[in-house]
């Protein structure tokens, strides 16, 4: 004998297991499953009918969580939370790489000035020198991928992508560079980029067909 | 069948479109979507409500849970200000499409 409460039971859990694990959408999603499989037995199913027809038609658990995980819902945190702590640690990595990139800045300007760089006798070009500029590289990603935190828009997000990977590649020639240096920074560096990737705003969803 | 890419673009408009008539729930905007189309506008139905709650996060549309006349618990969703504005600015996009495409058409016939 078909049990509908068990097979909603069922269900549920099997979208628990897949990751839809907030409970306003799982609650919203199993209402809109009791309102089909109503409708379906009036029109004649029976329960376990009703039950599949309208199981089908909700859709699959795993494309529905990366919706929602796009839609904001995490799953750790909810959307408002998640957008409060990007903005603190957009903050944070705002303060950090303004400070940092004009104290990278700073010991190149004299050299400029002396014309031991540019218009010095010999035109010294070191491994060293182009690490730096990608180290100023990282603190201006840091500084666009803090202001583009605040933004949710879409647009942005692809930016905030690629943004976060060129910190990726510089942060090694950090590590090269200052590797016997300020850990300290680098450790903090990293942390930046992973918050940058973790917490870029979410995706719009995209409405697929049956 | 509409295809995939038109019924994810047309999503939001037709969303807000119907809410501009008075608060629904989920169940019913499907359904009202599937009538009004002829059956030929389908969507996954667990799909709209990730849509909506992006809406709803971008302050477009607002919700209530509330019990329906059977004693079955509904989030209802209601159109906010900043969505009126979003569903004017669809449909004037949208009519732009339909007239130039509409043009189009009539040239051909000449």
């Amino acid at each position: 004998m078909f049990d509908l409460e068990q097979a909603i039971t069922e269900w549920r859990k099997q979208m628990f297991a897949s990751g839809i694990k907030t409970p306003v959408p799982l609650k919203e999603l199993e209402s809109h499953l009791r309102e089909d499989i109503e409708q379906q037995n009036k029109s004649g199913a029976n329960p376990q009918q009703a039950f599949e027809i309208a199981v089908q038609q909700i859709g699959q658990a795993e494309p529905l969580k990366e919706e929602f995980r796009n839609a904001g819902f995490s799953g750790w945190f909810d959307e408002n939370k998640n957008r409060r702590i990007s903005h603190i640690l957009a903050l944070f990595q705002l303060e950090y790489c303004v400070w940092g990139f004009f104290s990278v800045i700073a010991p190149i300007l004299p050299m400029v000035d002396c014309g031991i760089i540019f218009y010095g006798p010999k035109f010294i070009i070191n491994l060293k020198f182009f690490l730096t500029l990608l180290v100023k590289v990282i603190f201006l990603r840091g500084i666009i991928a803090s202001i583009l935190l605040f933004c949710g828009k879409n647009k942005e997000i692809r930016t905030i992508q690629f943004i976060a990977v060129l910190g990726l590649a510089a942060l090694v020639a950090q590590i090269i560079a200052f590797r016997t240096g300020p850990l300290l920074a680098i450790a903090f560096n990293a942390f930046n980029v992973a918050s940058i990737w973790l917490l870029r705003p979410p995706q719009a969803p995209k409405l697929t067909t049956a | 069948m509409i295809r995939k890419e038109l019924v994810a673009a047309s999503a939001e408009p037709l969303i807000l479109s119907l809410l501009s008539r008075g608060e629904s729930y989920g169940y019913a905007i499907i359904q009202e979507v599937k009538a009004r189309s002829g059956g030929k506008l389908q969507w996954t139905d667990g799909m709209l409500y990730p849509v909506l709650h992006r809406m709803e996060h971008r302050g477009l549309i607002k919700s209530r849970w509330a019990e329906s006349e059977t004693g079955r618990k509904r989030k209802y969703y209601s159109l906010k200000k900043d969505g009126k504005h979003a569903m004017q600015e669809h449909h004037a996009q949208w009519s732009l499409v339909h007239s130039v495409l509409a043009g189009l058409r009539k040239e051909q016939y000449v």
